[in-house]
C-alpha cells in the first residue's frame, strides 16, 4: 500500500498546487523517520494554490480542524490551516498548511532549494532541518541523523557543524573542517575549538536544544493565548458542520466569514 | 552551502543507503527504512499507517510497536 500521504501530494500537484511535503513525512521521503501519522505541506502563498488544496481536499470531504482558512491573507501572517478526513479504507488522514514555517527564515530561498522530483516534492534538507527544532524533543535526533547523513553525502561542514547533536560526531567534524569551524558561531563548536571539557561541550549541545524547546513553547503558548476566544468559537462551528455535514468549501465560506474580527488579534 | 549543494544531498538522500550501526540517533526501523528506495518507503509507511489505523480501532488510541525484523 503507497503512502497515502504521497498520493495526496500528488492529487494536490495535479490539482494545480504548488507544494512541498515537509517535517515528518519529508523525513520519511529522506529515509529518516519510520513514520508519521500525519501530513504536512508548505504552500505557495496565493489564491491559485489555495483553491487547487480545498478542491481536492473536498473531493476527499474533509473537515477543518483547528486552524484559520486556507488563504494567503492568514498565511501570510505565519499561521497554519489544518484539516482531517477518512479514507475509504478506514484511514484517518490530517492534512496541515503552512506558507511560512517558523525557523525558516528565507522563504524565497527555501522555494528554490525545494527538491522536486517525478514523484514529490520535499522541503530542503536545511529547511527541514530548521523547521524540526521544535518543542518536541524527539525532533532533535531527527535534526543530528539528517546532519550525519548529510555530511556522509557532501562536503556539508556546515550543515554538520550548526545542527549535528552529539558530542562525538560534532568533535570529529570540527576535526575535519577545522577553517570552517573556527567561522562557525555555535557555542559548542567554539568550545570544541578552544579545547574544553567534554562535560562542557555536552551541557552546550544540552542548554542549546532546551532554549530551542523554550522558544518554540512560548511560541506556541502566545499563538494559543492570543486566539483562545477564537478556539472556543471554533469548536462550535466545527460542531454545526459535523452535524449538518457541511462540505468543505461552505465551511471555508462560513470560515472565512467567521474570522474576520479575529483579524486585530492575529500577528 | 549553496543552492545546488543541498538539493544534491536531498537526492541522495532519496535514494537507498545504509546509516552507519554507529549512529546514535536512529533506531533499526530507520536503518530498514533508509536502505529501501523511494517506492519501498512509500510503501513503508503505508503499512505503517494501515496497521496503526487496525490497532486503533480494535483498541481505542495508541499506536502499535512496529515488529523488529532482523537485518541480513
Amino acid at each position: 500500500m503507497e503512502n497515502p500521504y504521497f498520493r495526496l501530494h500528488r492529487e494536490f500537484r495535479a490539482a494545480g498546487a504548488d507544494v512541498l511535503l515537509s517535517s515528518g513525512q519529508a523525513c520519511v521521503a529522506f529515509g529518516i523517520a519510520a513514520f508519521s501519522k500525519d501530513g504536512d505541506w508548505i504552500v505557495r502563498e496565493n489564491r491559485r494554490t489555495c483553491s487547487a488544496v480545498l478542491d481536492v481536499l473536498s473531493k476527499h470531504d474533509a473537515t477543518y480542524r483547528l486552524g484559520v482558512p486556507l488563504h494567503p491573507d492568514w498565511l501570510k501572517r505565519g499561521l497554519t490551516s489544518h484539516f482531517e478526513f477518512e479514507t475509504p479504507d478506514g484511514l484517518r488522514m490530517r492534512a496541515d498548511f503552512c506558507s511560512r514555517p517558523p525557523r525558516v527564515a528565507d522563504i524565497a530561498q527555501m522555494w528554490k532549494r525545494a527538491l522536486r522530483t517525478n514523484e514529490i516534492d520535499l522541503v530542503d534538507v536545511e529547511s527541514l532541518m530548521r523547521l524540526k527544532q521544535t518543542r518536541r524533543m524527539r525532533d532533535y535526533a531527527m535534526v543530528g541523523a539528517l546532519a550525519e547523513m548529510a555530511g556522509r553525502e557532501g562536503p556539508s561542514a556546515e550543515l554538520a557543524l550548526n545542527y549535528l547533536q552529539d558530542y562525538e560526531r560534532l568533535a570529529a567534524a570540527a576535526r575535519k573542517w577545522p577553517d570552517v569551524a573556527a567561522g562557525c558561531k555555535r557555542k559548542a563548536v567554539r568550545l570544541l575549538l578552544a579545547r574544553a571539557p567534554r562535560p562542557e561541550v555536552v551541557s552546550a549541545i544540552a542548554i542549546e536544544q532546551d532554549e530551542k524547546i523554550q522558544r518554540d513553547h512560548a511560541r506556541i503558548k502566545t499563538m494559543a493565548t492570543r486566539f483562545a476566544p477564537y478556539a472556543r468559537e471554533f469548536a462550535k462551528w466545527r460542531a454545526g458542520w459535523r452535524r449538518e455535514k457541511t462540505p468543505l468549501l461552505r465551511q471555508h465560506e462560513q470560515l472565512m466569514a467567521a474570522v474576520e474580527p479575529y483579524r486585530k488579534i492575529a500577528p | 552551502m549553496n543552492d545546488l549543494e543541498i538539493m544534491r544531498i536531498g537526492r541522495r538522500l532519496l535514494r537507498p543507503y545504509d546509516i552507519p550501526v554507529s549512529c546514535p540517533y536512529l533506531s533499526e526501523d530507520q536503518h530498514e527504512l533508509s536502505a529501501l528506495d523511494f517506492k519501498g518507503r512509500s510503501e513503508w509507511m503505508g503499512e505503517w499507517l494501515r496497521l496503526a489505523a487496525a490497532h486503533g480501532a480494535r483498541n481505542g488510541k495508541g499506536l502499535p510497536r512496529r515488529r523488529a525484523r532482523s537485518r541480513s
